[in-house]
Order: C-alpha cells, then structure tokens, then sequence
C-alpha cells in the first residue's frame, strides 16, 4: 500500500548517508591501507607499521596508558556514582549536572586552561611540565574523561536492586563481600560501558596527549594524525585500519557483558 | 553521619578539581595582566579585548554557524531515519541498526581519517585533482558524528508511542505526510529535541573531524575555515591559551550555568506541581 | 453469499473473493461477504480468526492480495484510507494524546474537504477531464495486473472493461470541483454535537490523559462518528473496560447505532457481546466464515460444531441417522425434527436449557448420574454423566448431586448439523497435567504451541508468546486429528487408544474407518489397508498432527 511505503521512503536520505559516508569510507580505508601512492596494491604499508619497532612501541603505550586510565576514571567514578545515585546522600539530579557541565565548555580550551594551570603549579614546585609529561597526560586524561565514566555508572546504579544488597548484609556478608558480591555484579552493565567510554577515546585521543605532554607522548591517535599532516593516506589509513580491528575486537569481547549499551550511550551525554 | 561528610567531602572535592582549570580561566578573564597566573588590577579589558579579535569573533562564527547547520541536517536526517527504519521489516531494522553502531562506537579518528581519504579520492580520481575540502565536506563530517545519535535519541520514543496512531490519524481523513507532521512528530518531539541538542554540542566540541575535513569557507573566506577548537589548538601548541579566550570561556560557562539552572528549576517545578496534584486528588476524595 | 440473490444495490459494502496473504500464511481465504446499509453487523471469532484483518482491509490499512472490496458498488480495494469515507474505533482507542478532547474530536473535520462547483467570470461550470477518476483507475488496472491469484482470462476481461472505463473518463470532460475547508465556526457545531451525542459536553479542554477509560472510548467514538461516515468500524473497542461499563456501553452504542443510522462494523471475540448488539453476526475461523445469521439463527441452528460450541455453552455430540426423523447418541434413539439421510453420521447441538430433568424414570428419558450443581442466581446448572458422555444442564429446581438422574431432550431441543468431512473434532477435551491433551480421557501428547498461533513451548509446557506466558494446565480444549493422521495397526501394545472397528469404507484409494473405543467415543481413521468390523486395534498420532483450539479467554491462562 502506498502510504506504507512513504514511511519507508522517509529512511533514504538516512540509508544513503550511511551507505555513502560510513560504509564507503571504510572501504576506502581499507583500499588505501594496502595500496601505494599509484594506486597498486601493496603490503607495504602492513610490513613497514608491524616492522617499525617506534609504531608497535605506539600502540603497546597507548593500549597501556588507555588501560591505565580506564582503571584510574572507574577507581574514582564508582564511588562517585555510588554516591550521587544513592538516595541516602543525594536526591538531586542538579548535582550529577554539574559533573557533565564542564563538557558543555569547548573540549581543547578546557585542555589549554588545564595545561596552563598544571605548568603554574609545577613552576611553583621548581619544575616544568615538560619534565613530567606522563603526569600530566594522565591528569588531562583522568579529567578529561571521569564525566564519561560517572554516567552509565550513575545509570546503572540507579537501577541497583536494594533487596538484593540487603539481603546479602542480612545472610552475613561484611561490608567488602557485599561490594564484590552484590554491587559489582549488579553494576558489570555500566562498569563495562563506562570502560568502553574510556578505553577507545583515550586510545585514539590526540589533543590531550599533544597538548599536555607537549608532543613528548605519542598515542595512536597522535600517530594517524601525523600522517594525515604529512598526507600519508596509505600509512593512516592503514592505522585506522587496525584501530577499526581493535574497536572490532573490543565490541565483541563486551557483547557478553552488555544489555544495554545503546541506550547508555545514546543518552551518555545528558 | 561521619559516612554523609565522608561522602560529600569526596564529591565536591572532585568536582573542585573538574572545575579548578575553567574557575582559573573565569577567575583571570577579569583582570588585564597577559601573563600566565599574573593578576594586576580588576578589569574587563580582556573582555572588550574579546570582541574586537577578529580571528576570534570569525572563528566562533564559523562554529556556530556550522553547529546550528549540521545540528538541524542531522535532526532532519536522524529523525526521518528512525521513523522510517520503524515502520521497516524486522531483518531491515536490525541492519540499519548494525550500520548505524558503526560511528557510535568507531573512534572520531578513524570517522575523520576514513572520509578525509574518501575525499581525496574523490578529488583525485573524479573531480580533476581539485580538492573538495570545503565547507560541505565538514559538514558531512560533523553529521557523521551528529545522526546516529539522533537516531538513537528518537528511536526509544517511536517505541512508547501507540502505533495505531498514525493508521487512526489516516482513518480521519490525514494524509501521511499530514498524519506525521500532526501526530507522529509531536509525539516524539522530546526526542527530537535532545537529539538536536546533542548534535549541536557534539559540533561545537569537535575538533579532530573538523580538523581533517575542513577546507575554505564560511566566514574564513578562502583561507582554511577556522572554529573555537582547531583555533585554540594552535594557539596552545605555540603557548598559553590567549587571554581574550578567558573572557569567551567565561561567557560560554555563564550561558551552559544558565541553562543548567532553569532546567533545574523546571524539574523541580514539575515535581512540585505532581505533588501538588496529589494532594488535591487526595482532598477531593 | 446466500443473499447474492436480492438487490445488491442494498448492500453498502461488498467483499467478493478477497484473500490476504502475510507471508505465505492465508489469513484470510475467498472471503465473501455483503454488508446492508444500516446493518450492525458484528465479526465474531477466536483470535487470529482473520475478523480484524478483514476490518483493517475495509478500513484500508491492508490491502487484499487478491479479490475487490466494494463500496456502493465503487471498487475501493486501492484506495487509501484517507480517502475512504469510513472511520474506525481502536482497540486501545488511539487518541492523539497530544491534543485534547476538543481537537481530537475535531481532527478530522479539520482535514475534511467540501466540493464547490468551480465557475468561472460568467457563472459557468467548468468543464474538464475528471483527473482523480483516472487516477483511480489507472491504479485499479495496476492492482489487477499484479493479482497473481487471479486467472489470465479473468484477468483479461477485467482489464479490457477497465481500460474502456478509463477511455471514457479521459473523453468526457465533467463538471470541475474546488475543495474548501470547513469555517471553524461549522467545526465548532459540529465537534459540540457530537461530543453531546456521547455525553461529554463539559470536557472540551480537558487533557486526553486525564480522562478515564470510559471517557476516552466516548471521545473516540464521538472522533470517529463526527465525519459521518457510511461505516463505522468497532475493533474490540469494549475490550479494555470492566465488565459493567461494558455492559452500560454495549446498550448505549447499540441505541447510538439506531439513533445514527450508519452501518457498524462491530469486531469482537465474545460471543455474548456479539448477540446483545447485532442485528446480524458473522462467525469466523481460520480466515473463512463459518456462518452468517442473526443472533437467533446462529445460537439456535449452527452449521456446524464451530459455531455451536463457539456460540454460547452447548452439549455437543457425533451421532448417527438411524431412521427418518430419529438419531442416536448418547446410546440412546431420540426423536429429532431435522430430517437427514439415514445412516449420516452427523454432530447433534443440544443447549443446556433444552434438557429436561426428572428424579424417577420416564420414557424417552436415559438414566444419568448427578456430578456436579452449580447456583448461578436464577437458574442452577448442573454437568451429568451419561457413560462417559457429559451433559451440561440448567434447571430451576433443585436436584440433589451424586444421585441418579433421568433426563429427557425434546425433538426440537436437538438440532442436527452435517459433518463437513471426517475431521474427528472433540470438543470436551483438557489439557492434562503432563501437557499431553486428553481426548475422552486417554493422553495423547501434543504441540502446546499450536494454542497461540506463532508461539513457542519450553519443556515444562509454558507457552511463550509476545513476551508472555501461558500455562494451559486444565485448560478446555478443542482438539481436532484429520482421519489420514492416525496410525492405525493391529499391535495395541503401544497404542495411544485401543478400539473395534465398527465400519469400513472404500473410498476409492483408501479406506475411511471408524473405530470406537471401549469408552463409546469414536474415531475416523483413514487408512490404505483393509480391516475388518469386529477387529481390535490400536490407534496412535503424531503429536504434530493434533490441532488444538482453546475454549474461553486466553487471559484466564497467563502467568
């Protein structure tokens, strides 16, 4: 029937768009991934990235310091979200506001203001920021992405089953067991979209790490961005290739864990 | 009791150090000194300062131009999307999804590397070995990181609503395109909104896309299109954030402080006015 | 169908062949069906009988996959339901709930247009080619060249008188029409009446939500009557209200039907609903129509075990013709008024009203045993036991339970219906406790799922469907097995039901036998092989091939 098929028809401009600007660029990605300059096909960019001892040393950081910094937002986001999603304390969702205010304020101005800030402190100290860009990364990091890490917990902690922590008190669980047998496995859902919220930005991230480490620190999102500045389309894509492998493997190694996850994220933000 | 101060303490001394870089800048945008942490007298020169920076004043020109543009696209696009992927069979439906999980959860890098290559190609092989770097293509680019996420803010609101509406809304004489702008838009409008909200921020924080797939345009002219963030970029890659940037971040905090505010006091309205209806239930029984 | 005989230009919606077809599934199969202008007529049936999709193609939200619907003659099989002049009450009343009460009643009047005639300087009528009726036919052809269903020839003819149809209308040039909207003022008066006809004057402004459930059916059906339609269609739209207002609201929309004199389309699945409001009801099942009468014709003479077991409680029994004018069942000879072939095996309705009772032996009148009484106000009803046959009755007078008893059914009490085949169809089976269904007490294992169409079952006999679970333990059931269905042999070690073949058919190819069990029930069996009157046999079925239907409400089942 006709007006049937006019609904459909409302999707097309929405199918093309995905047709032609996820679908078709990936498979560009992947073209130029294992061509060259001409245009012929090549492994050279597969041998020159898994033979260059400095781009491997990339990703091995990178991976680490995206671990590390998963770990650090979720050791101080869970009790955060435990918090402001406990009725005890906070009733208000004003407050969880506040914590998701900041990412309203442009992202690299909020990076620069960091870096000024932390250079000041580290000049009263009698040091620079370019001694320690580790630290600083991390900092930017951590602050960077906590908001992130604080939602999808705070989500899931609202739906926590009160019945069931009590219950676990009641059957004589001390305050720890209770946390690792009733909380952690209520809350797995958020503590593993939170990682994901983490985890792959912080991977693929390149102004946090240029700016704050002062291009002492290289990510594999710094690494793409520097061939996409010496127009290096076959080494770039071929590393957004492997990244487009590890989100890949990343999604499929979650699935077990998730329920949810769209809707966490398609309302993250808010 | 010790558990509560414990507890806030935590909170807000958390919050304290989200805050502590922005509060620096607000704090510094009201003095004149140029220099990284110096205070000389309370001024609001930066602030004058601010509106006569031309780079500045066409930089946030150009994002705001470019969120407002590419905020509306993708609503128009994302919403008509999930309304029509609704009414789909189910194998469809479910491959629409697939594809549209692909940007949500790809990294911004690669959405930026792989249409920057894309355009290039294109440019190369098609179009004469001009390039196509443009406004339009930056468009494109924040649009790609924009729809899916209208799309996933519509969708769950498709969900709750009666499906019969619309047959009902044809049964009185509506023609679709009448039926969906009477009654199936308005009742997902909540979803609509926060998707074009989302679009909108998502736009004016971006940087990395902005970065690969500008080209000339808007209010830059022919030079490359400049917004807030690839801007500040390259001026914090040669120093300290500018000073004018400490009266805009300022502005910018007031107005997001602002909008927080009366959300909050519309939510409590609502809430009071539930009770409030309530209580007069209770009385009249 | 039957009445294709008077006038059809009485009939004010005509239904000729129309199949619909989901997804290789029929639901619904050569359907016929004319409806008077007028008429409340009420599509009654088990659900996923096809009676919503019937209604849902003469709103105009399906489209038949083959077959025409015709409105006062007009062929309106492709015409969407915007332009239909028909309006419908929805099940869950799909009120816009971002209107109130004033604008959802006005919503179609709002997109009603009213044709002018079109003049022009000097008063003249403008004259040109009627474009929407070439329209029409244009898709009308195109809707008969892709009916696959239909035959070339048919096809052929039909398009050769559509085709000079539309040779003509792009010849005649016709008076020319400008459409106008109506006046708010005329919306006004209008959307005020009808609220007023369903007694809402004073809730004009009121928000849709804040209404009760029993308002916002008034305000959808004020919504729907506002157009004037020529047919208003009713889905189930009593449903979601308690039993008393649904009972206030059955009188009000049959007074609302007289008062209005609109044709009703009323769809529901209770029975007692559909003999309250209709002047004529039309029974389905399985996307075909089983009968089509008046409530009386269809409660006192149903064609079939369908509707006289769908249609109000009954006793339903498989007897023979055994002489002019005289039947057995319950072995015993009764005198019936239904004159059938002698030796026809047939199905006798009796109602529980027409069973007499009486303490002491009479003639004509078989011995019984007293099971169970039940007070229900007025009347007491009371189940019999007559060898393993049970009778349902009702009485007046108190009889005493676990006692004999002698009951006794007047000739015009049994009412005869013909066998459409030889389906063995048992209609007092139950599910039992093991999930097997149990035909005259003997389990026979089955497919649970075959209750809800498209259903799963787990092990434990939970049926699953559209999230919801259903446990049929002690539900009553009809189960029917096609004769080919039964394995038939000697060995009765591992039978299912053990019998003797009392008769035995050629039927050509294959034999049609009938055995009865020790328990007097019988069964047809269709076999290739020979068996003789007198030989014992076992009988099993492939749990498959064992069709069920459930008895009462679904709801009753959910957990």
């Amino acid at each position: 029937m006709k007006y049937k098929a006019f609904r459909k028809c409302l999707a097309i401009p929405f199918w093309l768009f995905l047709i032609l600007f996820v679908i078709f660029p990936i498979l560009f990605i992947i073209f130029y991934a294992f061509t060259d300059v001409n245009g012929n096909f090549t492994f050279d960019a597969f041998t020159s990235f898994f033979t260059s001892p400095v781009k491997l040393n990339v990703l091995l950081i990178s991976i680490l310091i995206g671990l590390f910094n998963t770990f650090l937002c979720l050791l101080i986001g869970f009790p955060l979200a435990y918090i402001l999603a406990n009725p005890k304390f906070n009733k208000n969702y004003v407050l969880v506001m506040l914590f998701v205010m900041p990412m309203w304020i442009n992202f690299v101005l909020r990076t620069g203001a960091l870096r000024d800030l932390l250079s000041i402190i580290l000049n009263a100290c009698g040091t620079t920021t370019g001694e320690h860009p580790l630290l600083c990364t991390m900092i930017g990091m951590v602050l960077n992405y906590l908001p992130f890490t604080i939602l999808p917990l705070y989500s899931t902690m609202l739906k926590l089953d009160k019945n069931q922590i009590e219950a676990a008190q009641d059957l004589g669980c001390n305050p720890v067991k209770t946390f690792t047998k009733s909380i952690i496995p209520q809350a797995m859902p958020g503590i593993v979209s939170a990682s994901m919220m983490v985890f792959m930005p912080t991977i693929s991230s390149y102004v946090i790490s240029d700016t704050l480490s002062e291009g002492k620190i290289m990510l594999f999102g710094n690494s793409i961005y520097l061939s996409f500045s010496n127009s290096d389309w076959n080494g770039g894509s071929f590393m957004s290739l492997i990244m487009l492998i590890i989100i890949f493997l990343v999604m499929l190694f979650t699935r077990k864990f998730q329920g949810e996850k769209d809707a966490d994220r398609g309302n993250g933000s808010w | 009791m010790v558990k509560k101060i414990f507890a806030y303490s935590y909170v807000y001394l958390i919050l304290a150090i989200l805050y502590l870089p922005v509060l620096y800048l607000i704090v510094f945008s009201f003095t004149d000194a140029t220099f990284l942490g110096q205070w000389q007298n309370f001024s609001f020169e930066l602030y004058s300062q601010l509106f006569a920076n031309k780079e500045i004043m066409t930089a946030l020109g150009n994002t705001l131009i470019l969120a407002c543009i590419s905020a509306f696209v993708s609503t128009v696009i994302g919403t008509l999307g999930a309304i029509g992927v609704y009414y789909c069979k189910k194998g469809i439906k479910r491959l629409t999804e697939g594809l549209n999980q692909i940007p949500v959860v790809n990294a911004e890098i690669v959405i930026a590397m792989s249409l920057t290559v894309m355009f290039v190609f294109l440019g190369q092989n098609f179009f004469g070995n001009n390039s196509l770097f443009s406004f339009w293509t930056l468009l494109i680019g924040h649009c790609c990181l924009a729809i899916p996420f209208v799309y996933l803010n519509v969708k769950p609101k498709l969900q709750q609503m009666d499906p019969a509406l619309y047959e009902a809304a044809m049964d009185l004489g509506a023609s679709p395109t009448k039926a969906l702008h009477k009654v199936i838009i308005p009742q997902i409008l909540p979803g609509i909104f926060s998707g074009l909200l989302l679009s909108f921020t998502l736009s004016l924080d971006d940087f990395i896309v902005t970065a690969f797939t500008r080209g000339p345009g808007l209010l830059s002219g022919q030079a490359q299109i400049e917004t807030l963030s690839t801007l500040v970029q390259a001026k914090i890659k040669k120093g300290a954030v500018p000073p004018e940037m400490r009266a805009l971040t300022t502005i910018i905090f007031l107005i997001v402080l602002a909008i927080v505010v009366i959300y909050s006091i519309r939510v409590n309205m609502k809430k009071n006015n539930r009770g409030r209806r309530k209580e007069l239930k209770n009385a009249s029984r | 169908m039957e009445k294709n005989l008077t006038d059809s230009s009485t009939y004010i919606i005509e239904l000729k062949n129309v199949t619909k077809i989901y997804d290789d599934v029929t639901v619904i199969d050569k359907m016929n069906l004319n409806i008077k202008k007028g008429e409340f007529v009420t599509l009654l049936g088990p659900s996923g009988c096809g009676k919503s999709t019937t209604l849902r193609m003469i709103a105009g939200f399906e489209t038949p996959t083959s077959g025409d619907i015709l409105l006062n003659q007009k062929d309106i099989t492709s015409m969407p339901p915007y332009q239909r002049p028909v309006n419908t009450v929805f099940q869950h009343y799909a009120l816009f709930p971002n209107l109130n009460v004033y604008d959802n009643v006005a919503f179609g009047l709002r997109n009603k247009k009213i044709p002018v005639v079109k003049l022009d300087k000097e008063g003249k009528q403008i004259l040109q080619i009627d474009k929407a009726r070439v329209k029409d036919l244009k898709k009308q052809i195109n809707r008969i060249k892709k009916d696959k269903l239909l035959s070339e020839e048919d096809k052929e003819q039909r398009l050769t008188i559509l085709n000079e149809k539309l040779d003509k209308a792009l010849s005649t040039p016709v008076p020319a029409y400008k459409y106008k909207h109506l006046s708010e003022t005329e919306i006004d008066e209008k959307v005020v009446k009808a609220l007023s006809i369903v007694d809402l004057d004073e809730l004009e402004e009121r928000d849709i939500n804040t209404l009760s459930g029993g308002q916002q059916q008034r305000v959808a059906i004020a919504r729907a009557i506002i157009c004037e339609p020529q047919i208003l269609l009713l889905d189930e739209p009593l449903g979601a209200l308690d039993l008393k207002m649904r009972k206030d609201m059955q009188l009000e929309l049959k007074e609302m039907h007289k008062r209005l004199g609109i044709t009703f389309i009323y769809v529901t699945h209770d029975q007692e609903e559909a003999l309250t409001m209709s002047d004529s009801i039309v029974v389905m099942n399985d996307g075909v129509i089983q009968q089509i009468g008046t409530p009386e014709e269809i409660y006192n003479e149903p064609k079939n075990a369908f509707v006289a077991d769908f249609i109000g409680s009954s006793n339903i029994y498989n007897a023979t013709v055994i002489a002019k004018k005289k039947v057995r069942f319950l072995n015993h000879i009764f005198d019936c008024v239904d004159d059938f072939e002698v030796n026809e095996r047939v199905e006798v309705v009796v109602r529980p009203e027409d069973i007499r009772l009486s303490n002491e032996a009479r003639p004509d009148y078989v011995q019984g045993k007293m099971v169970s009484k039940v007070f229900k106000g007025i009347h007491y009803q009371y189940v019999i036991m007559i060898g393993h046959d049970e009778v349902l009755a009702q009485s007046i007078k108190d009889y005493p339970v676990d006692q004999p008893i002698y009951i006794g059914i007047e000739p015009d009490g049994i009412h005869l219906m013909h066998k459409s085949d030889n389906t063995n169809i048992y209609t007092d089976s139950y599910i039992g406790k093991d999930h097997c269904v149990y035909i005259d007490d003997k389990p026979f294992s089955c497919d649970l799922s075959k209750l809800i169409p498209n259903s799963q079952v787990d092990e434990d006999g939970i049926v699953t469907f559209d999230k919801k679970q259903y446990d049929f333990k002690d539900a009553d059931v009809v189960a029917t097995i096609a004769p080919e269905s039964f394995l038939i042999s000697d060995d009765t070690s591992d039978a299912e039901v053990i019998g003797e073949v009392i008769s035995s058919v050629y039927k050509g190819d294959h034999y049609i036998i009938l055995v009865r069990s020790k328990e007097d029930e019988d069964f047809f069996v269709a076999t290739p092989y020979t068996f003789n009157p007198g030989d014992i046999v076992g009988l099993k079925v492939d749990k498959d091939k064992i069709g069920l239907r459930l008895k009462g409400s679904i709801e009753d089942y959910e957990i």
